[in-house]
């Protein structure tokens, strides 16, 4: 009982078929049990709900920002910090394909539902979710940003930062998990257990030099 | 206040609001403290099975130990949520098959870690059907259950790309 079956929640196992989820959702959906059919007109998510996917949302496309920053001025963190951005990409599109108003409602966002969560992080108009490692606008070599500082301090403070914007993005989710209906709460739990792992995984990088 | 036949919907004279249960919950909150009284069991197999191995095995019995004073508090803490709303929790079994067997340093730390993946997985699957201090409670399980399984991987060296889940409970 992955979905507890609340306006919208999806079942683990319509979560497996992610990527399909614009094109053939009806067919996935009902084959995972759920008696709803939403995707002609999607029912308008509860206020609290939309409300606190958009700030989930944000809160999202800002860790890929400084992630993407931090991979181009630190190359040597890219394959830790490429996994981890990967993570909030498909934090991204589980929140799209949950709350599927959050692509018209978004006032300041370019989220699109089941689409390329990468579209939304400007600093990777490539964004390949899977290598964001490799993108970074860095002809020919793997060496930092000219004119960036890639000492070892500064790779410890990248982590640092990093770190404290995941704590900030998990104590997000938790206030939206506690707002939210039970249809989405799980998700939210899910997404601010993430972050605060991701955090933990940072600091202890950091640490170790 | 004793609990009475009915689910507790009166003010808690604790001061708390307690919520009222429905059926979904309760079934969701034993399932959790069922999947709690087995991590203890298994958090203390682990412990038990690292006590000898020495210096070598410091940090992993560091977090057999917290593994197990955190699944023993969940479990208390979500007995007394249902015994408040007049549900009855489920008692420990006398003893648990255990997923691994905690024969090595390596062995314990699978187990730790795959017995606080089920209390993510059961914290998921409760979560939305409670509100209120219980939601607080069980969202913050999730989190901490997450953190452990992590910093067990960790330990056992599995590649962070392993070691950290997208999305902890879930999948």
């Amino acid at each position: 009982m992955g979905g507890v079956g609340v306006r919208g929640a999806p079942s683990r196992r319509a979560v497996l078929a992610l990527p399909a989820a614009g094109v053939a959702a009806a067919g996935l959906v009902t084959a995972a049990g759920c008696s709803e059919s939403r995707p002609a007109g999607t029912p308008a998510p509860p206020p609290v709900d939309l409300a606190a996917a958009q700030a989930a949302a944000r809160a999202e496309r800002d860790l890929l920002v400084d992630y993407d920053a931090a991979i181009a001025r630190h190359p040597a963190l890219a394959a830790l910090l490429g996994g981890l951005r990967a993570h909030h990409a498909q934090h991204l599109a589980a929140l799209a394909t949950q709350v599927p108003a959050l692509a018209t409602a978004t006032p300041d966002g370019t989220v699109t539902s089941g689409g390329s969560p990468s579209a939304s992080a400007p600093a990777t108009p490539s964004g390949a979710a899977t290598a964001p490692a490799a993108g970074t606008s860095l002809p020919g070599s793997a060496g930092p940003q000219p004119g960036a500082d890639d000492s070892p301090a500064a790779r410890a403070s990248a982590l640092a930062e990093l770190a404290t914007s995941e704590r900030a993005a998990a104590d997000e989710h938790r206030a939206g998990c506690l707002a939210a209906t039970g249809g989405l709460a799980p998700l939210l739990a899910s997404l601010r257990a993430a972050e605060s792992c991701h955090a933990d995984l940072l600091s202890l990088a950091g640490s170790a030099g | 206040m004793v609990a009475t036949s009915r689910p507790a919907t009166a003010p808690s004279a604790k001061g708390s609001p307690i919520a009222a249960l429905d059926a979904r919950a309760v079934t969701a909150l034993s399932a959790l403290v069922a999947v709690e009284h087995a991590a203890v069991y298994g958090a203390a197999s682990a412990g038990g099975a690292l006590a000898p191995l020495g210096a070598s095995a410091r940090d992993a019995r560091g977090l057999a130990t917290a593994a197990f004073t955190a699944h023993r508090q969940l479990r208390d803490a979500l007995t007394a949520l249902l015994l408040d709303a007049g549900a009855k929790p489920p008692a420990a079994q006398p003893a648990y098959t255990l997923p691994v067997s905690p024969a090595s340093v390596g062995a314990a730390l699978t187990l730790l870690a795959e017995l606080d993946d089920r209390t993510a997985a059961s914290s998921y699957d409760a979560v939305g059907l409670v509100t209120g201090k219980a939601r607080e409670l069980i969202v913050d399980a999730l989190a901490q259950a997450a953190l452990r399984a992590q910093r067990a991987r960790l330990t056992a060296d599995v590649s962070p790309g392993t070691a950290v889940k997208a999305l902890p409970g879930r999948l």
